[in-house]
This record gives C-alpha cells, structure tokens and sequence, in this order.
C-alpha cells in the first residue's frame, strides 16, 4: 500500500468545563503504516487515551470538542464526516476498532455474547443471521477461544477477564478492521494473561496484515512488541523513534526520567530508583513555556524564556520535543542501564538470621464457605489459603507475588487479624496470635499495620490530614498533651515528605501520591514492628510510583521496620525485597532470596510468570526465551487436584496430579514446591 | 501551634462550607423560591397570633361564602370564618405535626438504622425482620390503623404519624450504613486501634450525614402529605381545629359554590410538600454530588 | 432456579402469616369494646357478657388468634362485622372486585408511562423536553393525591363538564358508563406511579449510558438507536421491575384515599368506615387482604427479577 494506514496530524481536542479549557490534546501528529505496531506512551491524563477516541470521535460532545487537524484513514479524512454519520459508524468496527482497557465492564452483561457479535457484524455487512452467527463463532476460534459454538452462547459474566478481552478481539477478526487501536489492554489482567492477550494481538497483525496501536504506560510491554515509540506528555507528544532509539538513548528528559525511575525486572536490588520530582501540570493551565520544564533535570534559561519546543529531528526517523535535544554533552547514555546516585546501604540491615523470625507462619489455612445449600447441605468453600508456611525476619522486606486468586492479600488479611484462620499458626514475636480473642490481640493491634491498595477509599473523606494522624497517635493511650500529639504529627509528615501546612486539607484536595503518604504517616503512627503493605503502589501513576518505593526503603532503613510486600507487579516486588514467595491458587510454590528468584527460578511457574513480564531492556528483551503458558488462571472454588499448577505445566505427570508437592529445599535459602526440583548441588554465585 | 491547626481546620471547613452553599443556591431560581416558602411558612407558624387578621375559630355567618375581598384577603368558609387566618393557624399546625412527626421518626428510625447496620447480631436480625414485617402494610394503612389506636388530636396524630414513618426510615438507614461500613478507612479506624463506639460515631455518623440529611427533608414533606390526607378523611385532626387537610374535606361540599375553599389550602400543601422536595434535592447536590439518583 | 421460586414463596407466606398477627395484635389496641359497639351504650351487662361469650372476646387472645386464623386458612372467613353482622368474606367479595377494576389499570397505566416518560427524559436529557417533564414529575410526586382527584373533579368536572364529580359503575354491569366514571380515579391512581416510574427510569437509563459497555457498541459503530433499545433499555429496566413491586403499597394507599373521595365502594373506603365506626373485624379482615396482595405482588416480581435477570438465573443453575 503506498500511502500510511493511518495518519494523524495536528489533531487537537479540548474539554470545556468548570475550570476552563482542558486542552488534553494539544496538536499530536502520528501515523501508523500497514503490518506496522506502535506504542503511544503516557502516564495517566497525558492525552493519550483522548487522542484515540477523539480519532474515533467518539469524545462526548459536550463537553468536550475536536477542535483541529485531520485524521486520514486509508487516505480520507475521516474527521470531515460527522460524528453521528453512517460513514463514520461503519469507520469504527469495521475499519478500526478499539480494545478498551477493562473487560470486566465492558462488555453488555445482560446480553449474550453471540448476540453482542452478531449485532457489530451485521451492522456493517448485509448477511443474515445465520451467516453472522457463523462469523462469530469463526472469529472466536481465531482468537483461540475453546469451544466457540458454546462460548456464543454464554453471558459475558460467565468467562474471565482474559476471556471476555479476547472476545472484544474476536469483533476485530469479524470485522476484519484493518487498525486495531488497543487502550491499555492488559493492564486489568493478570501478568500470564497479558502475555497471552499480547501475543495473540501480534499474531492477529502477522496473520491478517493489521496494525496495531498500544496505547500504554507500561515501558516493557513496548519493550516487547512495539516497533515504534510515541512518548507523550501534557498532551503532546514530546518524543517519537524506533522501540531501539527510544529505549537505547532516549533524548527528552521525560522519557530518560521514566526510564530510570520505573522499577525493572533486570535491576539489581541495591539499586535506587530515580523519581521524578514534582507531578503532572493541570492541562486546564498549561504554559506557553516547555510543560516539563518544572520536573526537568536538564532545564535551562532558554527553555524558561521560549516557547514549548517543537519536535527536532534527530536522524533516522528520531524526534524529540526539547530545546536541548542532540546535546552530546549531556549523559544521556546512562538511562540504558546504571543510576546516577551511588547505591545506599541498609542501615544496620543483614537480617540477623539467629535470632527467631519476627513473623512466622505456620500451616496456614484460610477457607470461605461460599454457598449455603439448602440446610447447609453442599456447602461449597473456597480454599482461598490452602497451608502455607513462611517466616519474616525482623528488619527484612518479604515479598508475596502472584496473579489473582492466590491468596496473598488473603494472607496478609490473616496476619493482620482481619480474617480468623480456618487452620494453622500464626506466631508473632514467638507468641501465637491467629486465633487470639479480640480482648488478647489488643496489645498487639498496632505493632502491625497495613499500607491499602487504594489510597483515597482508605482515608475518612471527611476527616482532616491533622485529625486523621490524631486519632492514629491518640490510640496509642501514651497520654500525651496536646503538645506532644502535635509534635508526633508534625514528625511524621516529615518522615513520609509531606508539608505540615497540608495538615488542614482534606483527602480529596491531595494528590494520589500525597494521600498514600497519608497512609504511610497513620500506619508509621502506631509504632509498627511490621507492617503489611498491600499493592501499595499499583494505584498510582509510574512516575509517582517510584518515589513511594524509596520512601518505603527510606523508612526502612531509618526505622527498622519489617514490611511483609504483597503485590502482583514481579519489577516493583523485586526492587524492594529482600526475599520472595510465590503463591499459585493458594500454595506457596516457591520462596527464595530476591535476587536468586530472577536469576534462576526453579518451579515452572516461577519461570512462567518472569517469562510473561517483559524486560525494559531492548537488546536484553529481543533476546530472551519465552515460556508461553496455555490456559487461565483457574477460579480458586475449582481447585485442581495434586499440585495446583499441573493443568497448566508441560512437565505435569501422573504423580502431579495425585499428589500435592510440599515445599521443599533445593538450594541455599531456595525452596520450591515441586516434585521435579532438584536441590543444586552448589549455592549460587 | 495546635490553636493554629485547629483555626486552618475551621478555615477549611468553612470553606467548604461557603462552596456547598454556592452549589445549593447555584441550583437557579426554584431552589431560592423554595427555600424562601419554607422560611415565609416558618415564620408565620410561629407568628401566627400576631399575622392572621382575624380569630380562626370565630364564626360569622351573616358573612359566609364570600369571595376574597379587600376584607377578607382570601374569603370566607361556610361559617363565616376568615380563611385567610385559618390557613394560618392551620398551616401551624401542619409544620408542627411534621417537624415533631419527622424528627420523632428521625430519631427513633436513625437510632435502630444505626444499631441494625453496624453491629451484625441477633439484635440487628430482629431489627430488620420486624421492619419488614412492618412494611408489608402499606404506609397509609399502617399509620391509620396506629391514628386509631392513638385517637384524634394533635398529639396523637403527630405520634401516630411519626411511629408510621420509622420503618422506611430504618430501612433506609440500615441500607446507608451497611454500604458505609465496607469503606476501607472504617477497617484503617480498626487497626490503628480505635473503639467499635468511636468509630461509628467519629466515621459513620459523620460521612451518613448528607444522606441522613436529605432523609429528613424529604420525610417532613411526607408527613405532611400523610397529615393532610388522613385529616382529609377524617381520621386525623378533626375540625374546628383548622388543618389544611380538613379545610379541605370541609370545602368539598361547596365546591360549585365556593371552589376557592377548596383551592387554596390545596395549593397551600402542595406547595409545602414540593418545597420539601426540592430543598432536600438541593441539599443532596450541595452535600455530596455522588448521591444523585440514589436518593 | 425451582430451588429459587420455591424459597420465594415460602417465604412470602411466613410473611403473610407474621402480618397476620402483628395486625391481630395491633386490633386489640383499638379504643373500645367490640360488645358495646355491637349492641349500643345501652345494652345491659348480661347481653354485653352474651356477646363476648358468643364471639369467645374473652378468651386469651392467642387463642382468639388462632380461631380467626383458622377460619381464614380452612373456610376463607374472616368473621363477622361487629356492627351489622354480615360476614366479612361477602363485604369484601362485594368491594374487592372494585377496587382492582380501579387500582389495576392504574398501576398498568402508571408503569407504562412513567416508562415513556423515564425514556424520554434521559434521551433528551438537557432540552426543554426534558426538563419540562423533570418539572411536571416533581410536581405530581408532591402533590398528594386527593388533591389531584380534587382539582381535576374541579376543572374537568364542574368547569368542562367532562366527567361526574363522584359515583362508580362497575365495568360489568356497564362498560361505557365505567370508562366516564372511572377515567378519573384511574388517572390520579396512575399519576404518583407515574412520577416514580419516570424518575426512577430516567435515572438508570442516565446511569447505563454512561457505562463502559455503551462505550464499546459506539465504538464498534453501532447505531445510536441500536445503542438505546438493545444497549441501555433493557440494562436500566431490571432494576425498575423491583420498583413496580414496591408500588403496589403506592397503590394500595391511593386506593384507600381515592375511594373516599370518588365515593367508590371498595376495600379503602370499608376499610376507612370500618376504622371510624370502629368496626374491628372489617379492619381486621380489610388490612390483612391488603396487606397479602402487598406481600403476594412482591413475590412475583421478585421472581419475575429472577426471570430476568441473566446474571440471577444463571447463578441459580
């Protein structure tokens, strides 16, 4: 095809609201050729889910407003038919159709799934329903769906997320749209599961010649498949290149930023990352000035005096939007692999391994029934924790990683006393608490505490930042005068980085970051010994993420804190850690020191999942092996029999399926849950 | 350095204070007419003696079924009186049966909502299965029947119509508060080791407020509607006292002579109850926006 | 799914059986003694005692309790007036049909407009269309209902001349004469149904449009008219069908009102007289009828929910 499948160019959209004009697309220009995959970079409410829809038009139109530019779908400009046209309507579906980032929702739940593709397909050809029919389960066959006659047939509650996202796929296929535009696809789903959803969206463009664009904050995904980079911020794209120049020598200081503060699977722990300071300007009020000039390492007085720079071009298809761009006195090189600060040490820290852990569980086991019966007859459980042992020194950083369903969250729920185990030890400072009374936890409730997930819905809305630390220290019943309570707040708003002047705000006036710090202060208030942190960072933005993650090791090495890390990102978990465990539909399958972990991962589902999550590394990724799972997560109330893992393991035997495999050692400090592993014969390097 | 706290926290809320209130009256001309209505009927329930013209319950009949005249602003009933002053006192009355009605039910309804939603005990089982057995009968029915018990009056009916109100109340509540109670920062309360107590008092209460609010609003507008309809049929405040809802029942005899008896204490009680309806609606977008549609 | 309707119905029964004695419970409360409302203030000791030996008023009054119920369960009698004797079964038998020829349509009608109107609303959400109808819903919802029935039996009645100001005609005895007198009573039953139905719908319909799977047909090319009927309707209105279930106390109430004011005989105005004449057992009898249709109305609906909703039907397999 001689011209570009797609091409974009001073695209411009805006929202109008109370606040003023929203400019969340403020003149992007991109182009996609056909067989080609791209990646549009981002972090959250830089404009990049915004362009895609405004490509589509399908912004709400009030309030929001395409204001400019042309987007040319195999040559025409689309952005001249209306919004509403039968033109337009037969564009999207058949000519480029989207994949949205929750599959959960977004698929009609009170219609079949048969029914919502046929209802695409013969909205955009004249066949009759049979033939559409046909089509479907035709389309739902290629995206490697099992039994699609069946599948037609079911409600979208009735399959997983994996599932449902390969459905939106299959309308692709039946459509046979030429673009497929995927926003954050994967991001919803479990890292196997990503895997699979990816490399079924790359098969799709080598089977069918389609182009894909990945819309995406996630650097390994672009790593991985894309063959070229957009970067944007605030709205505009400040860099574009091949995958191989945007990640080997990055030249604006925002995609070096991100490159050196997002946590990767190939760093080594001591290493720190490197945060970029500051957050997101509000595109309601943008500068006239470069928009990263606040946050930017490299900033100068040109960058303060002109105007925001337009892409240069750096060669060979290269541009970045930076004043300084091509500078070659500007260590640039660095973002390929080492950080500019020196590595901190751990105060005090080599866990003292003599003494008795500070945490140790014993044979856990946590059970919810889940359906009563009929008189308590066929009583269904789900086996969400089914015996796992594990112990946490003091002063060490633990880490519990594995997809959804596994239990870890259930886990640390159990330690922290909010579920009463089913079976099993929960032994604190050599005393068993698991199954304590209310009255006898007491003592103990607040030397452990736990970091949520989400940081807005853990803060009362209606309390204050002051009021919210006071009823944290209060409970401590040291009776202290007003003078101490204040002073107490005060320094913890200092340890976790926040203004004291921010003590009068309230939750919804503070920043996603800012509120987690909030978290961080109340659990610090209660003098923790151990504190439980449960994805902590998953909810935030990538580039706040990273400074979480060094407050995290800042009060850890200041305060000696033991921090039991759960979390589902195997890049975040392994910065932070200082030991691992993975847990699979309830079991602990392995536990080994961090480090030892990547290197050389010894249960099959250890190697699975570190094959699924791509290395941020473009010669180091191009060049791995990959470890390609079949099937999904299985739903814990359908526990396999045997070793949980075997459905899905190509070395699962007979023995496999009979017997459950206990953890066992196979190396130094390394245990493993498998009847094939084989203790080494020398500890590692 | 606390006292400077304590004044940046009440700044704020100030603040938002101020804000909600913008929102509230941001809502264009019908909220302020309403709210105005609320405030005109409010003052003059309480300054009824010194308002109303003439004694509601002196009869005139050499004057009886006059149009409304310079005399008499909105005319005479069948006995002479003055109709101008029995809407009035009746609309005293009215606002005094639905403001100690609803509060009583408020207290009462809130109080058990409160208990059956927080603790999850046998207590709270009973709570709810008695509401629901309650609520099988029809409002109406139920607060006739309890009318009934209780006997004709001003006391009794407003009794009676508050007891009729708390069922919907608790339930409502008992909704509110199971919703609230999964909200991650009551389980945060838990572990830093704060009281069950504190907590539903220094958490719950607190964030249930808007809603709780609103709850009342609507609900005073409900008792009127109850108050009239029950004194129209005759079961709920019986004349000569003067209630809108008698005045009514009372008009329709005349009404193809004298529509206008009839009329006015309508749109009287219409106008009270959409009031309510439209202040409470205002004050669940002041209060908190992501309530819209829910209440 | 049997399983489901079974524990429905079982349910709703032992509901009906708890209301039943709360209701006997509250009678006893009731100023006033049946034996001399019987025979008058006059009556002599003896025959005031012969009444209540008669009609066992002196017995505990769970026995009492369990008589009356037994009388309902086995021979559908709800025991005598007290004023003039009559079996209670015959007044209601007379006055049930009645009422539903007024309460039925109303809440037929009621439903299905307010449907429209919820449509509507939320399609042209923001146009006057819109806005106008949000005016007129809110008013109805405040006007209570004898007003309504007031004011139209005023400017329908006495001013066009259009329809009686009181009377009814039961459609089976005469159906044109029916549809003059009960046009009226039928509206003001429908209009509170009405207002709710439309401000419920309006309100899901408004919150499914704004859902991420509407998103997705748009983005798939679906037409907008495809969009709302397929995508948005059927999502918004499962929830409204526990709605209609709740409006059968709506209608019970305005049956009671409505029935007074348009002079209609049904179970609201027996149950009314019987409340101000004191007549306990028509109370008695008239509160539990209304009080099974109530329980009975909210049984089939939730099982209709069951019916479909996909995600409660499947759940049930």
């Amino acid at each position: 095809m001689a011209g570009k499948l797609l091409e974009v160019k001073h695209l411009r959209t805006s929202f109008f609201t109370a606040e003023g004009e929203v400019k969340s697309v403020g003149g992007v220009s991109y182009y996609v050729d056909q067989g080609e995959i791209i990646a549009i970079v981002g972090e959250s409410g830089c404009g990049k889910s915004v362009t895609q829809m405004s490509v589509m038009q399908l912004v709400q139109t009030p309030p929001g407003k395409i204001l400019g530019g042309e987007v040319l779908f195999e040559g025409k400009n689309i952005l001249e038919q209306d919004a509403r046209s039968k033109e337009m309507r037969g564009v999207r579906g058949a000519g480029i159709s989207m994949i949205f980032q929750e599959p959960m929702t977004s698929l009609n739940p009170v219609l079949t799934v048969g029914q919502q593709l046929t209802d695409v397909i013969r909205t955009h050809a004249h066949v009759s329903r049979k033939e559409a029919w046909k089509k479907g389960v035709e389309a739902l066959a290629a995206v490697g769906i099992p039994d699609p006659e069946a599948r037609m047939k079911c409600y979208p509650f009735e399959m997983s997320g994996g599932m449902r996202q390969r459905v939106m796929i299959a309308i692709s296929v039946a459509c046979d749209s030429r673009l497929i535009i995927a926003d954050e696809p994967t991001t919803a789903l479990d890292v196997t599961t990503q895997a699979q959803v990816m490399d079924l969206l790359v098969e799709l463009v080598h089977k069918y010649g389609k182009s894909l664009v990945i819309i995406t904050h996630n650097l390994g995904l672009v790593t991985r498949y894309a063959q070229r980079v957009y970067v944007m911020y605030a709205g505009k794209i400040v860099e574009s290149g091949t995958t191989e120049q945007i990640l080997t020598h990055p030249e604006h200081p925002y995609t070096l930023g991100l490159l050196k503060s997002v946590p990767r699977l190939q760093d080594r722990q001591e290493q720190d990352l490197i945060p970029i300071m500051g957050a997101p300007p509000l595109l309601s009020r943008l500068p006239d000035c470069c928009a990263f000039l606040p946050r930017c390492a490299y900033a100068c007085q040109r960058c303060r005096d002109e105007r925001a720079p337009e892409l240069t071009d750096l060669g060979g298809g290269h541009f970045a939007a930076c004043c300084r761009a091509g500078e070659p006195d500007l260590h640039r090189s660095e973002a390929a692999g080492m950080p500019a600060s020196p590595k901190e040490v751990k105060a005090g820290q080599e866990p003292d391994s003599r003494k008795e852990p500070l945490l140790k569980v014993e044979g856990l086991k946590m059970y919810f029934p889940v359906s009563k019966g009929i008189f308590g007859l066929d009583r269904k459980t789900v086996k969400a924790v089914d015996n796992i042992s594990f112990s946490i020194r003091k002063g060490e950083t633990f880490g519990l990683v594995g997809e959804s369903g596994c239990g870890k969250t259930t886990t640390g729920k159990c330690i922290l006393g909010i579920h009463t185990p089913t079976e099993g030890r929960i032994c604190y400072k050599g005393k068993e608490i698991g199954s304590l009374p209310k009255a006898e936890f007491a003592p103990y409730r607040r030397e452990i505490q736990l970091i949520f997930q989400d940081p807005y819905s853990s803060l009362d809305p209606r309390s204050s930042v002051y009021s919210i630390l006071r009823e944290a220290v209060i409970c401590g019943k040291e009776n202290k005068t007003q003078e101490e309570i204040t002073a107490r707040i005060y320094e913890l708003l200092r340890i976790v980085e926040l203004d004291p002047e921010m003590s009068h705000r309230f939750p919804h006036e503070m920043s996603g970051g800012q509120r987690q710090r909030l978290g961080i202060a109340r659990a610090l208030a209660c003098n923790p010994e151990l504190i439980v942190c449960d994805e902590p960072v998953s909810a935030l933005d990538v580039s706040i993420q990273a400074q979480i993650i060094n407050l995290f090791k800042k009060i850890q090495r200041e305060l000696g804190i033991t921090y039991l890390f759960v979390a589902h990102d195997l890049a975040v978990v392994r910065h932070i850690s200082d030991r691992i465990g993975v847990m699979y539909l309830g079991h602990l399958v392995e536990v080994t020191r961090s480090s030892r972990l990547y290197e050389h991962p010894v249960h099959p589902y250890t190697q699975a999942l570190l094959s699924a999550v791509p290395v941020t590394d473009y010669y180091e990724e191009q060049g791995r092996e990959r470890v390609r799972l079949a099937g999904e997560v299985p739903s814990p109330m359908h526990m396999p029999s045997g070793c949980p893992f075997h459905p899905r393991c190509k070395a699962a035997t007979e023995l496999c399926r009979r017997e459950i495999p206990a953890l066992k050692p196979v190396g130094d400090a390394h245990l493993a849950a498998c009847h094939f592993a084989e203790p080494e014969s020398s500890g590692d390097v | 350095m606390d006292k400077d706290f304590a004044k940046m926290q009440r700044d704020t809320r100030a603040r938002n204070r101020k804000q909600a209130l913008r929102i509230f009256f941001g809502r264009g001309v019908i909220m302020k007419v309403c709210t105005g209505v609320l405030i005109l009927f409010l003052f003059t329930s309480v300054f009824a003696e010194w308002i109303a013209p003439y004694d509601p319950a002196v009869q005139n009949l050499v004057e009886k079924l006059q149009a409304p005249s310079a005399a008499h602003l909105l005319g005479t009933d069948f006995l002479g009186r003055d109709v101008f002053s029995r809407i009035i006192f009746g609309g005293r009355v009215s606002m005094y049966v639905s403001l100690l009605s609803g509060s009583f039910a408020a207290v009462i309804g809130i109080g058990l909502g409160l208990v059956a939603g927080y603790m999850d005990s046998m207590v709270s089982r009973g709570i709810m299965g008695a509401t629901d057995i309650i609520l099988s009968i029809p409002g109406i029915v139920f607060t006739l029947i309890i009318a009934a018990i209780m006997g004709t009056g001003v006391a009794s009916l407003t009794l009676a119509i508050g007891i009729g109100m708390v069922p919907t109340y608790i339930r409502m509540v008992n909704g509110l508060v199971l919703s609230l109670k999964e909200n991650d920062y009551i389980t945060a309360s838990r572990l830093v080791g704060q009281s069950e107590r504190k907590i539903l008092l220094g958490h719950l209460l607190p964030n249930a407020f808007p809603s709780l609010i609103v709850l009342y609003t609507i609900n005073l507008g409900n008792a009127i509607m109850t108050e009239s309809s029950l004194s129209y049929l005759g079961v709920g405040i019986r004349p000569p006292t003067a209630t809108w809802g008698n005045m009514v029942s009372d008009a329709y005899a005349y009404l193809m002579q004298a529509p206008w008896l009839a009329i006015i204490p309508g749109i009287c009680i219409i106008v009270l109850i959409i009031s309510f309806n439209v202040v409470g609606d205002g004050l669940r977008d002041a209060l908190d926006p992501r309530l819209r549609g829910k209440l | 799914m049997i399983r489901y309707i079974w524990k429905k119905i079982v349910t709703a029964l032992l509901l009906v059986l708890l209301v039943s004695f709360l209701v006997f419970i509250l009678m006893q409360f009731l100023p006033g003694d049946p034996a001399v409302i019987a025979l008058g203030d006059s009556a002599s000791a003896e025959a005031i005692q012969e009444y209540r030996d008669t009609y066992g008023l002196d017995n505990p009054v769970l026995v009492q309790y369990l008589n009356w119920i037994k009388g309902i369960v086995f021979h559908w009698d709800f025991g005598k007036s007290i004023l003039n004797a009559r079996n209670v079964t015959a007044y209601m038998n007379e006055r049930l049909p009645n009422t539903i020829s007024i309460g039925l349509p109303g809440l037929v009608f009621g439903v299905l407009t307010g449907i429209l109107v919820g449509i509507l609303s939320a399609v042209k959400r923001g146009t006057w269309v819109d806005q106008g109808l949000t005016l007129i819903v809110n008013f109805f919802l405040g006007a209570p209902r004898f007003l309504v029935a007031i004011f139209g039996v005023i400017v329908l009645g006495l001013h066009f001349h259009l329809i009686p100001l009181q009377g009814y005609t039961a459609p089976w005895v005469n159906f044109g004469e029916y549809l003059h007198k009960a046009f009226w009573p039928v509206v003001v039953n429908a209009i509170y149904t009405t207002a709710i139905l439309a401000r419920q719908t309006r309100s899901n319909m408004l919150e499914v449009i704004n859902q991420d799977f509407v998103r997705t047909a748009r983005a798939n090319g679906l037409s907008e008219g495809r969009i709302i009927f397929r995508y948005t309707l059927k999502n918004a209105l499962i929830p409204v069908v526990t709605i209609i279930g709740l409006q059968m106390r709506n209608i019970v109430a305005g049956a009671v009102i409505i029935e007074n004011v348009f002079n209609i005989p049904g179970i609201g105005q027996m149950l009314v007289s019987g409340v101000q004449q004191r007549d306990y057992f028509i109370v008695q009898g008239c509160v539990l009828i209304i009080s099974m249709v109530t329980v009975f109305c909210n049984m089939f609906v939730d099982i209709a929910y069951g019916l479909i909703d996909p995600r409660v039907r499947k759940a049930m397999r």
